[in-house]
């Protein structure tokens, strides 16, 4: 199946296309969870801190489906602030 | 740090008094609020001879605390008519308070027409005229005040703008490079200063003593824990000076609550040509700074110097709010056209966010098409000479809604919406709605989760939980806005439990208090109480804490979601 993955400040540099905005399409075999396109992607876990997929947070070990658009934020922008708080799963004891 | 300095513009005297009463162990917020609600009759009109403008610095400022350098400025809002407290860095309010002044109050009105400037230093406080002053521009006026003053000194000041007594008129305070590009936005306290006559304070600190700490190790101890955190934090250490406010432009788009073209899409397809990750890649290849301290005690800089492509200043501390007022909301995608508006808006002395939703209400109305840039500059030059057609500008975007027949108007008590929907972002929607301040991010901005024992997840798509939330970032916002400390010490202060225990022991240490973290939340209800009660009585009712009906009935993509909190659920805000 094929997801866009939309990568932003210091993950950046491992974007797959020569795009620069750090957006690219990119095929996971069925039923990929966001923990196994970040390893694809040779992305160490402790740089991804926040997770949107379709615009809405989500842990590491969601299970992606066709045409999902993810988005991996490093932890200088995981911003814990009154609008982030409501997308970073990880206060979600 | 216990000195008030009335300054009557109707008599032109300035007397002094010592805090005393019901303004004893306030500061910041929690002391222009109590004074305006204690002074200021609710009915007045807001530019009239009875209001008055408060400027104080919060309960920190003036130590060594890092990020203590926030100064509140207060008033009856001629935008909102209800109260306002409006906040700013820059360099004035640490000024302020070495210099032991606790609150400057500008009550009265001068004789029509008359200018005044007001010096501030370790002699007191002096009015001198300044009609040679009229009609400049605050980038000239701060240029030739310094010049005649020190080139050191903090400049609080209003262009155009305020001497118009337009509703979005701003405050500027000069920030660490000398420049007036820190400001006092919101609710048109620019207005209110032009209302008395007072086109500038400069504030010159030379010769002032340390200000007192009543247990200096205490002090020390906790200050140190403070900046421990803030060091620590990746969001405080890296992303913020690296990327600026503007970081957030990202995270908010892809959220799909990044309100675009007059709030009628949830993301913008602009959003990469203008986001805070561009922003850090232009200024750097043109020479500019990309991490500033605007604020003085600054150690986050999160602010920055846009230059053009020659290198040249054009704009400092271009924020997150304004690059999406005045670009996403505009359908504008050009960062130079953009930093080249917040300059206007800094010389005319206009607030941007208000700014940029006018400019998308008159895009939805026709007035200019969307996207269109040199139309919006065209639009702030109207407004900054007072033309007829900028006068309906420079009122606001409610004001604007009204003139050209639009229905799709993002304000709450007559104030422009900042740069999240409230469809996508449902619980800032509450805050919005409910804010004594009007529609207002930073009101309930400040997250303290664990402080607050909110926590838990919070769907920002669903209605659940959002009251609770609000609630409590509300009432810690308005405690942290008290201690004139800088809102983002909010990030850590969430995932570091040191950081807001150092803001107590700070407090602790300077005051030889004992409060505790109950305290601050107690002091953070008292300020919304007395607030809430002002409004009350300036004729605001429960029926005024609403969002404009098309955020119930127009869905907004990518969630295809209205805004879903109950009305009956919005009366709950306040019940503490």
């Amino acid at each position: 199946m094929q997801i866009t993955v939309k990568l932003h400040a210091s993950l950046r540099p491992y974007e797959r296309s020569n795009s620069r905005s750090g957006l690219f399409p990119l095929e996971t075999s069925e039923k990929a969870t966001v923990r196994e396109v970040i390893r694809e992607l040779g992305i160490p876990p402790e740089k991804v801190r926040m997770i949107l997929v379709n615009g809405r947070g989500v842990d590491f070990e969601s299970i992606l489906s066709n045409g999902d658009r993810v988005a991996l934020f490093p932890p200088e922008m995981a911003f814990n602030m009154y609008v982030a708080i409501s997308f970073r799963r990880d206060l979600n004891h | 740090m216990d000195r008030i300095f009335r300054i009557n513009m109707s008599s032109l005297k300035v007397s002094e008094e010592k805090v005393s009463g019901d303004y004893s162990g306030l500061g910041g917020r929690g002391l222009t609020s109590m004074v305006v609600s204690k002074e200021v009759p609710p009915l007045c009109h807001p530019i009239g001879q009875h209001n008055k403008l408060v400027i104080t610095p919060g309960l920190l400022t003036g130590t060594t605390a890092a990020n203590s350098g926030r100064l509140s400025i207060g008033a009856k809002s001629p935008l909102t008519g209800g109260i306002k407290e409006s906040n700013v860095g820059g360099t004035a309010a640490t000024k302020l308070a070495r210099l032991g002044i606790a609150a400057i109050i500008i009550e009265g009105k001068p004789e029509k027409g008359k200018l005044y400037g007001l010096a501030v230093s370790k002699d007191g406080a002096k009015l001198f005229p300044a009609d040679d002053l009229k009609g400049l521009g605050n980038y000239e006026l701060v240029e030739k005040l310094q010049a005649k003053y020190d080139k050191k000194a903090g400049v609080i000041s209003i262009g155009p703008a305020g001497e118009m007594k337009m509703a979005m008129a701003s405050i500027a305070v000069t920030s660490t490079n000398g420049y007036p590009s820190r400001h006092a936005g919101r609710g048109g306290m620019g207005a209110v200063m032009g209302s008395k006559g007072l086109k500038a304070i400069v504030v010159d600190d030379t010769g002032a003593e340390k200000v007192a700490i009543k247990n200096p190790d205490l002090f020390k101890e906790a200050s140190q824990k403070f900046v421990k955190a803030l060091r620590e934090h990746p969001v405080t250490s890296e992303g913020l000076p690296k990327y600026g406010t503007n970081v957030l432009a990202g995270i908010i788009n892809e959220a799909g609550g990044y309100p675009t073209r007059n709030f009628s899409l949830g993301r913008f397809e602009g959003t990469d040509k203008i986001s805070g990750e561009t922003m850090h890649d232009v200024i750097s290849k043109r020479g500019g700074k990309t991490t500033h301290s605007g604020c003085t005690t600054c150690i986050i800089q999160c602010s920055n110097e846009y230059v053009d492509e020659k290198g040249k200043y054009i704009t400092s501390g271009l924020e997150y709010e304004t690059i999406w007022a005045n670009g996403a909301n505009c359908g504008i995608d050009d960062l130079d056209a953009i930093a080249n508006i917040d300059r206007l808006c800094d010389d005319y002395g206009f607030d941007t966010i208000e700014m940029g939703c006018t400019i998308g209400v008159a895009m939805e109305a026709g007035v200019k098409e969307f996207g269109d840039a040199k139309g919006a500059i065209a639009l702030i030059h109207e407004a900054g000479k007072g033309t007829p057609l900028g006068r309906i500008i420079g009122n606001g975007a409610g004001f604007t809604g009204k003139a050209f027949g639009v229905t799709r108007v993002p304000v709450v008590k007559n104030q422009g919406m900042p740069a999240y929907d409230p469809r996508a972002v449902q619980g800032i929607g509450v805050t919005y709605a409910t804010s004594t301040m009007g529609a207002d991010h930073t009101a309930g901005y400040a997250t303290a989760t664990n402080i607050m024992k909110v926590g838990g997840f919070v769907d920002p798509l669903k209605p659940d939980g959002q009251v609770a939330l609000s609630q409590n970032l509300q009432i810690t916002t308005a405690a942290v806005d008290s201690a004139g400390l800088c809102l983002f010490i909010a990030f850590p202060a969430l995932d570091i439990p040191e950081c807001f225990e150092g803001v107590i022991g700070m407090l602790n240490g300077r005051y030889g208090w004992n409060l505790t973290a109950n305290d601050v939340a107690a002091l953070g209800k008292k300020i919304l109480k007395v607030e809430r009660d002002f409004n009350e009585r300036a004729g605001f009712s429960n029926l005024d804490d609403r969002l404009p009906e098309f955020f119930r009935e127009e869905k907004l993509p990518p969630h295809n979601l209205t805004f879903l909190v109950p009305d009956v659920d919005l009366d709950k805000v306040f019940e503490f």
